[in-house]
């Protein structure tokens, strides 16, 4: 079920924008760390009225910034791996070797969610690393822990749409359409839920609330939020790789 | 004898006539078998059933006894393919693209790919992306051959190939046979078709109109002759005779006749005592024979 040949396939053709991403986040989560140094009094703007360090992470990394370079990671992976070599037709010479759909398709869907995990796992070493270094004692590495934690799950559902849309597709643009979309418009969705109580509907509709640092850091239970952000990703993973098994390849 | 391919009753429907429908044959083992038709006849299609990246909405394709869809695997082992359009992964060398090939394949050595590149002359060291499209084809070529698989699927193989390699590829094509390999291949060449094939599947709006066996076709029984008089009255005395006579319009000096290889002494007893300016045996093509089947408004696409 797993092949490891594919799976270097997958680390060869995608380590470069992993490492990119990678070092640009990183790099981010030190800055906030000799910010929070230099300017003891720091108030970053959207940072819920705190000099708190994790709040200034909560607001300034996580909100935006950290998020986001995550997000392009694992958007663009997840077309990568599926619907652009299906439109493109490589994949043709990979299914003309004695691997079936099934084995190809679980070895990248290991590969995928392994390299998020890696990528917020060194987030997390480096940017513990980076605090104790730059300003110790400052940072609740609890907090630090279980928001990455959480961000882990959020990317889990994230890269499910993703990954889905790979598997749905045949063409690439209409796949890009879908897993573009989606987390913009959950971006959208959870800016307008934060103007005021008319618009908390729209909290419903996007996963982006189910992702609340400041939350975590309340230590508020996140239990629910969690498992559904974990239950979504597991619906879009699983019925991705039965669309993948059962479509017609037009190779 | 088993078959190698075998296909049943397939039927795919993708609307507007264009698909395959209700479609049979079957291949033999160590026989070249040729699968020929235009552009959208179905060619293809039937390609994608063989290589499990389709399923049939009616009927079943097998290769060795085992089912193309449900069994792919255990099929890919016995084949080496070559898709028509050709679309290699980015960012790698041709090296690096066979040996992640022969790694998938779980393949112990690079001698036969090593051979193959030789004789094809490539410089697989470059990037696949910069090669230009004949370079990129002989890649697929030495991808489909270099672990020496039992049974050959080529999709329009020598598209792209320059007529020097083409015959090269003929001569591929022809070792391979003599080395008991069956193969299958699509094409809308006829040259290719005639070089290599013993049978040759005519389809058409996705189906079988003929299926050809080529040395027939080779050596046919009936013969067409072209003959050239110095006079009119000379054709006249000829198409007076006991012969199938064609009287050829625009020359009325030349007459086309059609006779069975026993007839032939009679024949040339007839022109002895006749003025003949010239003697030229019309070939029976496959390419004729193709034409019944397809009008000759049809040419163009072929």
């Amino acid at each position: 079920m797993f092949n490891i040949a594919i799976f270097k396939q997958s680390v060869r053709k995608n380590y470069p924008l992993w490492l990119l991403m990678t070092v640009i986040v990183c790099f981010f989560a030190c800055m906030v760390a000799y910010l929070a140094k230099v300017n003891p009094s720091l108030n970053l703007p959207g940072s819920p009225g705190g000099t708190d360090l994790i709040t200034i992470y909560a607001g300034a990394f996580y909100d935006i910034m950290g998020l986001m370079l995550i997000l392009v990671y694992a958007i663009a992976t997840g077309i990568r791996l599926v619907v652009t070599e299906v439109d493109r037709g490589d994949l043709s010479y990979t299914l003309n070797t004695p691997v079936n759909r099934r084995e190809v398709i679980l070895t990248k869907v290991v590969f995928y969610v392994a390299s998020l995990l890696a990528m917020i796992l060194v987030l997390s070493l480096v940017g513990s690393a980076a605090n104790a270094i730059i300003s110790p004692g400052k940072l609740d590495y609890g907090a630090f822990w279980a928001i990455n934690g959480v961000m882990f799950c959020f990317m889990f559902a994230i890269s499910g749409i993703s990954f889905f849309a790979s598997c749905w597709f045949n063409k690439t643009g209409s796949a890009l359409t879908i897993c573009v979309g989606i987390p913009v418009v959950f971006f959208l969705f959870n800016v307008i839920a934060g103007f005021g109580s008319d618009f908390e509907i729209f909290k419903y509709f996007t996963l982006n609330t189910l992702f609340n640092p400041t939350d975590i850091i309340a230590g508020n239970n996140i239990i629910a939020d969690t498992a559904t952000l974990l239950g979504v990703g597991l619906v879009l993973y699983v019925v991705g790789i039965m669309r993948f098994l059962k479509k017609d390849l037009p190779l | 004898m088993k078959p190698i391919i075998s296909v049943s009753h397939l039927t795919k429907d993708y609307g507007e006539h264009r698909g395959v429908f209700d479609l049979s044959f079957e291949t033999r083992q160590g026989e070249v078998f040729g699968f020929l038709g235009p552009n959208g006849a179905g060619k293809t299609t039937v390609i994608r059933h063989l290589l499990g990246f389709s399923k049939p909405q009616t009927g079943s394709c097998s290769i060795l006894g085992l089912d193309c869809w449900t069994q792919p695997k255990e099929i890919q082992r016995h084949i080496g393919y070559v898709p028509g359009e050709i679309a290699f992964p980015e960012h790698l060398t041709g090296y690096e693209f066979l040996e992640q090939i022969s790694a998938l394949r779980q393949m112990q050595s690079l001698d036969r790919a090593r051979e193959l590149i030789a004789m094809f002359e490539i410089d697989a060291r470059g990037e696949l992306k910069r090669m230009s499209k004949g370079m990129k084809q002989k890649i697929a070529l030495v991808t489909a051959f270099m672990h020496d698989p039992e049974i050959i699927i080529l999709d329009e193989p020598t598209s792209g190939l320059d007529p020097l390699m083409q015959s090269r590829f003929i001569a591929l094509i022809n070792s391979e046979k003599a080395r008991g390999k069956s193969i299958f291949m699509s094409s809308h060449m006829f040259e290719e078709i005639e070089k290599t094939c013993d049978r040759v599947a005519i389809i058409r709006q996705g189906q079988i109109v003929d299926t050809v066996v080529m040395d027939e076709i080779k050596h046919a029984k009936r013969k067409t002759f072209e003959i050239k008089f110095a006079s009119v009255d000379d054709a006249t005395r000829l198409a007076a005779g006991p012969f199938d006579v064609q009287l050829v319009d625009h020359a009325p000096t030349t007459v086309r006749i059609k006779l069975a290889d026993s007839q032939l002494n009679q024949l040339l007893q007839a022109l002895a005592s006749l003025h003949v300016l010239a003697l030229t045996e019309i070939k029976y093509s496959l390419e004729q024979h193709f034409m019944q089947y397809y009008g000759s408004e049809d040419h163009a696409n072929v």
